[in-house]
Parts: C-alpha cells; structure tokens; sequence
C-alpha cells in the first residue's frame, strides 16, 4: 500500500510510453515504485544517487564554476564540436541548440538511427500513424513488425491492447507477430499468431505482403522458412479489418537501412488507405529522443542530425551520424549529455565534457565531468511520447541540488566570448 | 521614459482616425494622453510616414505538431530557404515552413506583433504552446479545436445537455490555455476514423449519429453562453470540393442568427458550374446580409507551399495533388487528426488561377471590412510573407488587373474579378489587418489601435505608392513602445510576447466527469493534461494576459 508519503500520478520519463500512472514513494533521496509493475521504470526510479556527487576535471574533484569555466574553453578552442547523447528535456534540448548554433557544432541523439528511419520515410513519401488512444479504443488487429515491444515500450501491450472494452464496445483483438526471437504477449484475452521471420528476410517479407496486398501473384512459396500463404493470410486480415495498426520500433529493426523496412510499412499502410483504414505506430527509443527531436525541428526547421558549421541549419541524416564523426575524427571535441538512462560515454581521445545522471560510469577520466539532474526526479520539465504529439509534464520529486542540463549549459555558453555580435 | 512619435498620419480605426496627421505619445509601454508639459524623453520623427498599430493575423499556422511535421518532412525546403544568425538574431530555415524564430523575425519585418494559431488539439497544447514560446517578438494565442473529438461526440449522443458540454467547452479553454474555439470539419475527422471519406451538412456520421450542423449550432451555443468573444472558428465541411459553395451557403443560414467565423472562406467558395468554378458572388451577397457572420480569407498565392490541416479527410482526399509526391495523415488520441501535403499553386493551372480569383471577388465582393480579415491561411494558401503582395492587389485595380491578364485563360473566362473596380483605402487594410481581427477576438480594449491605454505595438511605414513596398518593409516596429525592428533590421531578438487567453467559468465537477473520460479511455491523467501558467511563464520569458468574457446569458 502506499504510504502517506507516496506521490500519485507520476509521469515517467524513461521510456516513449511516458506513462503517468505511477505511484512513487521516496526513501531518503532514493525513490521507491511501487506500482505499477514495470521493471524498466522500477530500475530507473531506485537509482542510487551517491552522496557528495560533484564535478570532475580530469577525474579530481572541482567546483561547477571551475568545471564550467573548463567546458567553455574546451568549446571554444574546437573547431568542429559534437553534442551528442543528447538525453535530455524540452529545456535541455533548448540550451544544446543556443550552444551549438554559437560554436557552429553539430547535434546527434544516442537513438538517431532509428528515428532517422522514420524521418527518411516522412521525408521521402510520408506515412499515415496514430497514437496510443487510437489504438486502444479501434485497433481490431494489431500487426507487431520486428518488435513484440517488450524492451523498448515495456507496458505497451498492458495500456493499449489488454482493454477488451473500447469507446466503441467490447473489442477482441488479434495480434499478429513478424519477426525473429519476438516474444507474443500472453494473459490476453485475443487472437495471437506468431509469423516468425529471420532479421535478414524481414525486408522481402514485407515487400512480398505488400504485393499480395495489391493483388500481385509471386512465384516463390516462401521467404525464408516462411510461407508465402500464411503473408497472403495476413494480408487478408489487414484488408478486412476495420482498423489495422501496424507496429515497429525503428531502433530495434535489423539491417544497414531499417529506412528501407519502414518505408515500405509505410508505402503498405497508404496502399490499404485507399479504400480503408490503417495507420502504423513507430515506437521510439528512450531518452526523450521524439522531445528533442521536436525541438531542434522547431527551432531550427530541421531535425535531428543537424549541423551549423556554416552559420545556418544542415540537416544530413548520414554525415552527422555521431558514431561515424567520433570515428573519422573529424570533430574535435565532444559534449556529451546523458541526464535520463544511461547511454554508455563514446571513448574518444578528443576533448570531452560530459553532462550525466550520477552514477553513470565513464570510459576514462575525462577533461569534464557535470553530474546533472533528471527532468521528472530532480526537476520539472516535459517529455514527449511515442507518438509525437503528446507532451507530458514531469516534476521534481525529491531535492537532490543537483543543477539542471539547461542551466549548466547556459552557464557554459555564458562563458564562452561574446561571438556573434562581437 | 516618454516617447514622442512625432507628426505621423494616423490610421486607427478603432478609434475612428482616418490619416490624420497627429503625434503619439508612448509611456511605459502604453500610448498616453498628449502631456500637459508637452516633454518628452525621446522624440522619433515620423513627419510623411503611415502610422498604424501593429498587424494582427488572426489564422496562422505557427506552431504545434503539423507545423513540425511539415518542416520535417520537406528536408528540401529546409536546404534552399536558410537564414543565417544575425546580430542576437538565431540561425533557422524555411519559407513555406520556417523555424520558430525566423518566423518572429519575418513578422516584426512585416510591421506584425501578434499571431494565433487556428488549430491546436488539445491534447498538442504543450507542444503548440513550448513553439509559440520560441516564437520572438509576437504577441500569440490559440484557438483549441474541438468538434471530432470523442468526448464532445459522446456527450451529445448521450444528451448530456447544454451545461455539461459548456463546462466540458470551458474547461478544454482553460486546460490548455486557449482563446478561442476552432472546429474542422465538424464530425468528419472523427468519421474518416470509420473509414468516412465524406460528410454533408446534414448527413448523420458513423457511430455517433450527429450530423455537422448539430455540432456547429452546439458548440456556437456553448461559446455565446460561455460570452467567448471571438464566435466559433469553422473551417467547414466539404472543403476544397466543387459545390462547397452550396455547403457554405448552408451553413451560414443553418446558424440560424447565432455567431460564427467562417475561416479560409476561400476554399469553402466552389461552385460545380462546368466542374469547377466560383461562388463568391452569392457567398459574398449571403455574407453582406448577415451581420452574425465574419470571415478571414485565405488567399492563395501562387508557388510552392504546404498545407497543414487538421481535416484528415479532405487531405487525404487530396493527396494524389500532393507537389512533391508525399504526404502524412495522423489520427489523433480520440480528438482529431491532422494531415500534411506539400502543394504548387500554379498560375496555368485552371483550378489553382481560379482559387486565386475566388479569394480576391470575396475580399471585393464583401462589404464590411469590419467582419473580412485579411489571411493566406499561413501555410495552405501561401506563406504569411506574401501579405504586402496580396495588399497591393487589393489596393491596386489596374494591379491586379495586370495579374490577371497572365492566368490561364480558363479560369479568366470563369471569374467577374476584371469587372471589380473597389480598390482598398489604407483605412480598410488597417481594419483588415489589424482592428477588425483585434475587435472579433475581444482583444480590442488594449490591442489592435492606437488610443489611450492601449498597448504600443506600432508600425511606421513609408508612404510608397507601391504598396506591396510600402507593406513588406515598414521602416520602424514598436512594441510594447520599445524599438524592435528599424528597416529591416531586429533591435531586440531577445524579446518574446505574450500568450492571450479566455478563461470563462465552468462548474468544477467536470473535471470529474472529464478525469474519468480521459481514465478510462485514454490512459492519461488530467494532471498530465492540464497546462498551467508556470509553464507558459517559463521562469519569465513568458506571460499570459487572459481576456474578459461578456457576462454568462444563460
């Protein structure tokens, strides 16, 4: 039972469900879930967070100001820097930018390659989704493609397809699993059938379901150890149901160009919008990737994986892939952001500043080291969720005086010269 | 400090000034009484220049999650239309669909200091909101979009009665900071969810049953009941369809007397007369002998843009027009929806010539520049940036007689524009661009004119017989009474304006009610719902100035 202590209607910043249901109690500066069960959010919660955690410079304690005053120079002395990792808030994403667009580096989230997936295909040819509340009250079939969701959106299933009643009346589902290793999801009360398909098969398999969707005859009787019967079956159920979600987590799927794979779920989903209806849900990667993207796009008309090297927005989903400039080398220095999960620190020889939540392990020693607050724990903010178009609230729940990653970046670009008016 | 805006000609509707040469006296922000002392701090030489209060766009399309979407989907837009950070001014991109900043930046450049955003769903508040916020020197607002939404719908099927769904419109205006409400195809977004890929005035939508006319007389009760003062916000049914022309008609005498605004009337205008063609003629006549109706627009303008709409049906419907070839449509959380496609307006097109001719016989045809209101629909009809060119088209005959003559011929053989001899005075574009959008949202105590009290937001421009000159570069923008902008050039990038609001009361047991909806059947809590005035406040960067509603009349 809760204690009079516990905090009610919690949101939940660590993963893109951003559930607001739950019920956190505090033991000292640690916090405790206690409902609902989800062992992602149970984690991320009960976090210890060690005392006496300051600033690092090279590894020995230093003040904020001196550990500021350290991260200012490393920025302005780069030529090219990266802010990366990236797991951070509305407010946090807004500093990265005042930053960034002052020391003309680049920015880059730790989940980009899936959310580049999804941006190639909208920027390409476009697509037709819908949001958790949709799904709960409409989806009569629900097609899981390469994720069973577990992992990535832990209580997906349990939210939007477990309520056998809708607005609409009683619903009883089927869920449709293709993919390799997927796990379908029990205690259900709904038609379940798992296609299991190999990663490298995926691409045909959907290629083939769209063919058969628009009537097409193939030549083969399966891909893979798949057969081709059982995605003409399938294809008849998502043009005979009434309102067919088509599900993917873009992080999770296989390959060099998961952009491929969803572009053709989305090509699939508009061919069946000529005459009916179906629209897919991307489920996104954790740390507030779908909020910070929003904001860099706003902000600067451009997404993720954006430069301002020449004073102006350059958006290349290819050449600002964080991974492939700390390899090349041809960024000189890294600031690292990290106030939500862990992502683990590149280890790079270059000039590092890294912003994280405590606790956090670090490759090596490096130049600077800020332990920041985690909106929805140490302090308020909003995140987005999965879905992109609900922004939800968090708070401070306990007062660890740990700064915020936007104040800290303000202090650092206050001590950066005077740039652009000088 | 004490400024002397000294021997400007005046236009100040509001306030009934036609031109006439006269100082205006700044303190604190505010215009003041001429001072007995005749002293002033700072005196800015006007003598020669037009003198107006600051534009005001009351149906933009600045900020929110199909705004987003837009620039993220049209990466080629964002590589051409790149604007460098200047002064204190930040970087951005975007012409058709600029970045939060570049957009305050082109506003102030174009003598505007306020805009609203015509189609936040509630649910995107937040973020429509956190956009808006990033938006610099523009007074903003919104109107929230109810109509499709399934909480409204279910209340009405289930004859819940005019004071729960005036508390429910009540409390969807408080909750996400709004003033004013939109409607979008009243039911139709809710029955493209069903797979309904058209819905008539009075046809009855799936599940539901209600038809569009129900719901706009609804919501129009409420929002009079409520005393909101800017009517109901339609974008109605059937939009973009040839006999939309007939459907708007309807409408507007389905209202019985009640108030409402219709929005991109344009677009709503089409007649079927040999497939296509124009029905401002008895739109106009039907709107001039009716004086609970007003109207903004949405003039296209021809060139690349995109369109964003929270119709998915009519998008949807439209995508196969989509220049380039992509498009997104997206239901939304059991409120609406929203759907994207970039667009070319082309001038040898007959369809697209035809849509610009019946955009400028309504701003002609129709009267009262008291209840016309001039827009482009910001994106969907063309950029806000085009205003001074639709100006000087409406101020200029032989101007636009010149545009004319370069259309397709077919659409010139269908449209009486050539024959229109009204040319707008600098009186009618001030009403049009600034008191008349100030009176109908009830913004009008302190904003939108230039007398005592009011707020000094001012624009100064030269007095250019080119008017599409004179309109697209004012020498001097005030705000607030502060220099902001000097031809051309932004003084303060760092100034942000304030988010307008209505808050008329409501019985608070809905919020019960409403708890539960949002429980039960979108697993969210109202605490995660509701947007506060922290929030916009934003630790000072914003502020909220919340707008008297008339006395309740139930």
């Amino acid at each position: 039972m809760a204690t009079p202590q516990a905090m009610e209607n919690v949101v939940c910043p660590f993963c893109s469900l951003a559930c607001d249901d739950l019920v956190v109690e505090p033991e000292g500066k640690r916090l405790r879930l206690l409902r609902p069960a989800c062992p992602l959010a149970e984690r991320e919660f009960a976090r210890d967070v060690p005392e006496a955690v300051g600033p690092l410079i090279e590894g020995a304690p230093a003040s904020l100001e001196e550990a500021v005053a350290r991260a200012a120079a490393i920025l302005a002395r780069a030529r090219l820097p990266l802010f990366a990792g990236l797991g951070t808030d509305v407010a946090g994403m807004r500093a990265v930018l005042t930053l960034a667009e002052r020391t003309g580096g680049i920015v880059d989230h730790a989940g980009s390659r899936g959310l580049m997936a999804n941006i190639r295909t909208m920027q390409d040819g476009g697509w037709v989704t819908t949001t958790l509340a949709e799904v709960r009250n409409r989806a009569d079939l629900v097609l899981f493609v390469g994720t069973d969701t577990a992992d990535v959106t832990p209580r997906f299933v349990e939210r939007c397809l477990a309520p056998s009643e809708t607005l609409f009346g009683p619903i009883r589902r089927e869920l449709v699993y293709l993919g390799d290793g997927l796990e379908p999801a029990r205690d259900l009360d709904a038609r379940i059938t798992a296609l299991p398909c190999a990663a490298d098969d995926l691409a045909q398999a959907l290629l083939a379901l769209r063919a058969l969707l628009a009537g097409r005859r193939l030549g083969v009787q399966t891909i893979g150890a798949l057969p081709v019967a059982a995605l003409a079956e399938l294809a008849q159920k998502l043009t005979a149901a009434r309102y067919p979600v088509i599900v993917w987590a873009a992080g999770e799927l296989p390959g060099e160009s998961p952009d491929l794979l969803v572009g053709t779920l989305a090509a699939l989903i508009k061919d069946l919008n000529v005459k009916g209806r179906c629209a897919g849900l991307p489920l996104a990667g954790p740390d507030d990737i779908i909020g910070v993207n929003q904001v860099c796009t706003w902000q600067t008309g451009v997404p993720l994986r954006s430069g301002f090297m020449a004073g102006v927005p350059d958006h290349d989903p290819l050449r600002w892939d964080a991974g492939t400039l700390v390899a090349s080398g041809a960024v000189d220095a890294l600031l690292w952001l990290s106030s939500l999960r862990d992502q683990p620190v590149p280890d790079t020889g270059m000039p590092t500043i890294v912003l994280l939540r405590p606790g956090n392990t670090l490759p090596r020693p490096v130049e600077v080291v800020i332990p920041v607050g985690t909106p929805g724990l140490d302090h308020s903010g909003s995140v987005y969720r999965t879905d992109s178009v609900v922004s939800l609230p968090v708070r401070a729940l306990r007062d660890t005086g740990l700064p915020g990653a936007a104040e800290v970046l303000r202090r650092i670009g206050a001590g950066l010269a005077p740039s652009r008016a000088a | 400090m004490r400024t002397k805006l000294a021997g400007g000609r005046i236009f100040d509707p509001i306030n009934g000034i036609d031109g006439r040469v006269m100082d205006l006296w700044i303190e604190d922000g505010r215009i003041i009484a001429p001072p007995a002392d005749g002293r002033a701090d700072e005196v800015i030489d006007v003598s020669g220049r037009v003198v107006m209060p600051g534009g005001i766009d009351l149906h933009s399309h600045i900020g929110g999650g199909k705004v987003n979407i837009a620039r993220m989907m049209l990466a080629e837009e964002h590589r051409v239309h790149l604007h460098p950070a200047e002064g204190d001014c930040r970087c951005g991109s975007g012409h058709y669909s600029p970045s939060t900043f570049t957009t305050g930046y082109a506003y102030a450049k174009m003598g505007y200091t306020m805009a609203f955003e015509p189609a936040m769903l509630p649910v995107n508040a937040r973020q429509a909101h956190q956009e808006m916020a990033d938006i610099p020197l523009l007074d903003k607002g919104a109107y929230v979009l109810l109509g499709s939404d399934d909480l409204l719908l279910k209340l009405m099927r289930e004859g819940a009665g005019a004071n729960a769904i005036r508390d429910y419109v009540a409390w969807t205006l408080a909750a996400t900071q709004s003033l004013a409400i939109k409607i979008v195809n009243p039911g139709g977004i809710s029955a493209f969810k069903f797979n309904g890929r058209k819905l008539d005035l009075d046809e009855p939508g799936p599940y539901y049953g209600l038809t569009p006319r129900t719901i706009l007389t609804t919501l129009a009760d409420a929002v009079t009941a409520l005393g909101v003062p800017h009517p109901i916000h339609v974008h109605g049914c059937n939009l973009g369809v040839p006999g939309s022309d007939a459907t708007t008609l309807a409408t507007i005498r389905g209202m019985e007397g009640r108030r409402i605004h219709l929005t991109h009337l344009q677009f709503h205008a089409y007649g079927r007369e040999g497939g296509f063609s124009s029905g401002a003629a008895a739109i106009a006549e039907l709107v001039n002998q009716s004086p609970n109706v007003s109207v903004d627009v949405g003039q296209v303008m021809f060139g690349q843009t995109v369109t964003a709409s929270g119709d998915t049906m009519s998008q949807v419907r439209n995508a196969r027009h989509a220049s380039p070839r992509k498009w997104v449509a997206m239901d939304i959380e059991c409120e609406a929806g929203c759907g994207v496609l970039p667009f070319r307006y082309r001038d040898r097109n007959l369809v697209n010539a035809l849509q610009w001719c019946i955009g400028l016989e309504l701003f002609l045809l129709i009267e009262d520049p008291w209840r016309i209101f001039l827009t482009t629909d910001h994106p969907n009809g063309a950029p806000f940036t085009t205003y001074p060119h639709l100006i000087r088209l409406l101020m200029d005959r032989s101007f636009r007689n010149d545009m004319l003559a370069t259309l397709d011929k077919g659409a010139r053989a269908r449209t009486a524009l050539a024959s229109i001899e009204r040319e707008y005075s600098l009186y009618e574009i001030a009403i049009v661009t600034r008191a008349g959008p100030a009176r109908i949202l009830g913004l009008d105590r302190h904003y939108g004119h230039l007398g005592e009290g009011a707020v000094a937001d001012v624009t100064v421009y030269e007095d250019d017989p080119n008017r599409e000159r004179m309109f697209e570069a004012p020498s001097l923008l005030l705000k607030h009474g502060r220099p902001v902008m000097r031809n051309g050039v932004v003084l303060e990038a760092e100034l942000y304006g304030a988010t307008h609001v209505v808050r008329p009361g409501y019985d608070p047991a809905v919020r019960g009610y409403v708890g539960r909806f949002f429980e039960d059947w979108r697993d969210m809590r109202l605490s995660s719902f509701e947007l506060t005035d922290t929030e916009i406040e934003d630790g000072g960067r914003g502020r909220v100035v919340v707008h008297a509603c008339r006395e309740h009349l139930s």
